[in-house]
């Protein structure tokens, strides 16, 4: 058992992760999965078990995300059962820009279905890779999280990106 | 020879180790070719970055350690409510049965209890305060203005890779405005605050009582961090 010592800098420790890693970890929930919802939940839920687990990880952003994406892949069960907390003091409203104009909405609506439809298209493993990237993560995290070589992260990454362009802006069916 | 994908993608994310390094740079300065390809990769990146953007709804100012340990509370006390509960269901079964003994026990205990006098109702315990926060665009330069009573507040400020200035009271109800390059804290109790600061932001100031306390350029701040990579600034000592 830990002494209060012990947990006071732990629990501090956690804090100061929290505050490096929750947004980093929401987005690239949020956009793995489209309902942002579900990644808060997911990534508050992966601090939990960070607490619970006591000590830190040697890379805490990774295990994080390794967390989450196990949890994310039993969430149909779970997670939704659960409390949702973000709804608790959510301050999009107070804190957003002047109204969108009709038309700016409904292309940002439809470019957002686009991107949307190419993300859910792509193999699960590419879609990954370039969210995880997006949001800063090192090649050597990426690889531990999606067991690839780190060698080839970089050709998998532009190979993921190619894909992707192609399907987004060619508007390819197929992929 | 040419750069392949690997080194080209390395070189846009910065993951070239030392010793491609030094083949790489003077190699994209000759090579004509490898310069187009690199740009072209870069241009690719922006559009993949624009598009991904499309995705993107607001991180929830509201989430905080706070929440992930109320989270962990209720834990303890669901298993306590369940057990009473399950008690309280199996005595009142018991309770139902006719010529339970269990209705002459508390026959008997009711009769024998003395009439006590009426206790004062207990003051309702008010529910744990909710953290408050706000989250502002840093621009170019940003003021984080704290007005608060002398007594030991403090901050926590951490580098996050969000694109938001974020102060979460952890304690108090701070009221928070905002003006152009200026977030006004004020509060009549002290209090500890986290404050979130985007590596990228220009210039970010922090203020208390007029008096600039920290201030950090381009994730570089005036005092080196502390051990875990972030700073403790006493606001008001």
């Amino acid at each position: 058992m830990r002494n209060d010592q012990s947990t006071t800098t732990f629990s501090e420790a956690v804090g100061r992760v929290f505050a490096a890693e929750f947004g980093r970890l929401f987005r690239y929930l949020d956009r793995a999965s489209g309902d942002p919802d579900l990644a808060g939940d997911l990534a508050q839920e992966a601090f939990v078990r960070l607490y619970q687990r006591g000590s830190m990880p040697d890379s805490p952003g990774a295990w994080l995300v390794t967390v989450a994406n196990n949890l994310r892949r039993n969430a149909g069960a779970k997670v939704a059962r659960r409390r949702r907390l973000m709804t608790l003091a959510r301050s999009d409203d107070a804190l957003a820009d002047p109204a969108p104009r009709p038309d700016d909405l409904v292309l940002a609506q439809e470019g957002r279905a686009q991107v949307r439809a190419v993300i859910d298209r792509m193999p699960e493993r590419e879609s990954q890779l370039l969210l995880l990237r997006a949001e800063g993560y090192g090649y050597r995290e990426i690889a531990a999280m999606l067991e690839l070589h780190e060698a080839s992260v970089g050709t998998l990454v532009a190979r993921a990106r190619r894909a992707f362009l192609k399907a987004y802006e060619g508007g390819d069916d197929a992929s | 020879m040419h750069l392949d994908d690997e080194r080209i993608q390395r070189f846009l994310d910065g993951e070239l180790g030392a010793d491609d390094r030094a083949l790489v740079l003077p190699h994209v300065g000759e090579c004509a070719a490898c310069r187009d390809r690199l740009a072209a990769a870069r241009e690719e990146e922006a559009r993949l970055a624009a598009g991904l953007r499309l995705l993107d709804h607001p991180v929830p100012t509201a989430a905080s350690p706070w929440l992930v340990r109320q989270r962990l509370a209720p834990a303890g006390g669901l298993r306590w409510a369940a057990a009473v509960a399950l008690l309280l269901g199996a005595a009142g079964v018991a309770y139902a049965i006719p010529g339970s003994p269990l209705r002459r026990w508390i026959a008997a205990v009711v009769r024998r209890a003395p009439t006590l006098p009426a206790r004062p109702v207990p003051e309702a315990t008010p529910p744990p305060a909710r953290p408050s926060g706000v989250a502002v665009a840093p621009g170019r330069v940003l003021v984080v203005a704290l007005e608060l009573p002398g007594g030991g507040s403090r901050a926590a400020v951490v580098l996050t890779d969000g694109a938001d200035v974020v102060v979460e009271a952890e304690s108090g109800k701070p009221a928070f405005s905002t003006e152009p390059g200026r977030l006004v804290v004020r509060s009549t109790e002290p209090g500890t605050f986290a404050i979130r600061i985007p590596r990228r932001a220009p210039r970010v100031e922090i203020r208390s009582d007029g008096r600039r306390v920290f201030s950090i350029s381009g994730g570089v701040a005036t005092v080196p961090p502390d051990s875990t990579g972030g700073w403790t600034v006493v606001l008001v000592p």
